[in-house]
């Protein structure tokens, strides 16, 4: 079966099922984390939670524009612009919020104002890389995929050393896939990135792919930490 | 030199001694109890009460005493798995 030729012919449609369903598991992801948050009011926690709901937010806005495509609405070039900046606002965000939630316990944050700062200064600058992305964007140079390309790069950083630290520690056995997730992560972003340049449907099943993989991962995740006695 | 307790360990402490009073607790045995200082103690206390995870009591002759409320035992039901997930994801 040739998979390319059947993405080519009913990418719309793929791509809609893809969306839907990466933002109900990016959600369901979201979704277990909180009720922990409810009960714990752990910030940790709460950044986790937020990160997969940002996720699941531009995927959903991602459906909601392929749904219209489907159903054979034109759209203005302005209404193009703003899904744009829709979609890449929130998926920035979900980045930055993952990274934070593995590195807060070591930042400064200990008042509420330090922590309304830090959320302005992750909104803001999701904001400008959304707004650069669409006007400034252009072949090799993308202001998205070089950020989430950065983050993702540091998160391998993180997660590596949580992992190491905990190696012989059976009860911590997720940290490992956790690495893993991250590294995918990666390079997921870079095929998103690669793809966008090169307008390669190979690259871009690969990252769909990728993004499907990560995210079974997560909620293999929780569901298996949370479910434990 | 005993360990530092994290945040979700002084809290389970605490409730876990509420729990184990018979779910009603004077402040000043609680505090004995909670083995934190009182400026702590009074800080984990407005937290526990504004989130709350235990309630204030006002008994006869203002004999104020301390229980849980459901998201309380929740909580102390939940505490394995919130740091399970806390541990695993590096939270």
């Amino acid at each position: 079966m040739d998979i390319l030729g059947f993405y080519s012919g009913y990418s719309l449609q793929i791509g809609l099922a893809y969306a839907f369903f990466i933002a109900c598991l990016a959600m369901i992801v979201s979704l277990k984390a909180k009720k922990l948050h409810y009960l714990s009011s752990h910030r940790g926690i709460k950044l986790f939670s937020l990160a997969f709901f940002f996720f699941s937010l531009s995927f959903f806005i991602q459906f909601l524009m392929l749904s219209l495509g489907l159903l054979g609405y034109q759209v203005s070039y302005l209404f193009d612009i703003a899904y744009s900046i829709a979609f890449f606002y929130p998926i920035s965000l979900s980045g930055f919020y993952l990274v934070y939630s593995l590195v807060w316990k070591h930042s400064e944050e200990t008042s509420r104002r330090s922590k309304l700062m830090i959320n302005l200064v992750f909104h803001a600058v999701a904001l400008a890389i959304s707004v650069l992305e669409v006007t400034y964007s252009r072949g090799w140079l993308s202001f998205l995929f070089l950020t989430q390309i950065c983050v993702s790069s540091y998160g391998i950083f993180i997660s590596y050393g949580n992992y190491q630290r905990s190696r012989h520690d059976k009860k911590h056995s997720f940290l490992q896939l956790y690495f893993i997730a991250f590294v995918l992560m990666f390079l997921g972003w870079v095929f998103n990135y690669i793809s966008s340049v090169m307008q390669s449907n190979t690259l871009d099943l690969y990252s769909m792919l990728i993004t499907l993989i990560i995210l079974m991962i997560f909620v293999y995740g929780v569901f298996s930490v949370t479910n434990r006695k | 030199m005993a360990k530092k307790r994290e945040r979700l360990e002084v809290i389970h402490d605490i409730l876990s001694v509420i729990r184990d009073s018979g779910n009603n607790i004077k402040p000043t045995r609680l505090l004995y109890a909670s083995n934190l200082s009182p400026q702590m103690f009074k800080d984990y206390l407005e937290e526990l009460l504004g989130k709350r995870f235990i309630e204030q009591n006002e008994g006869g002759g203002s004999k104020k005493t301390y229980s849980l409320t459901k998201k309380g035992f929740d909580f102390l039901e939940r505490y394995k798995a919130i740091v399970d997930f806390v541990e695993n994801f590096g939270l």
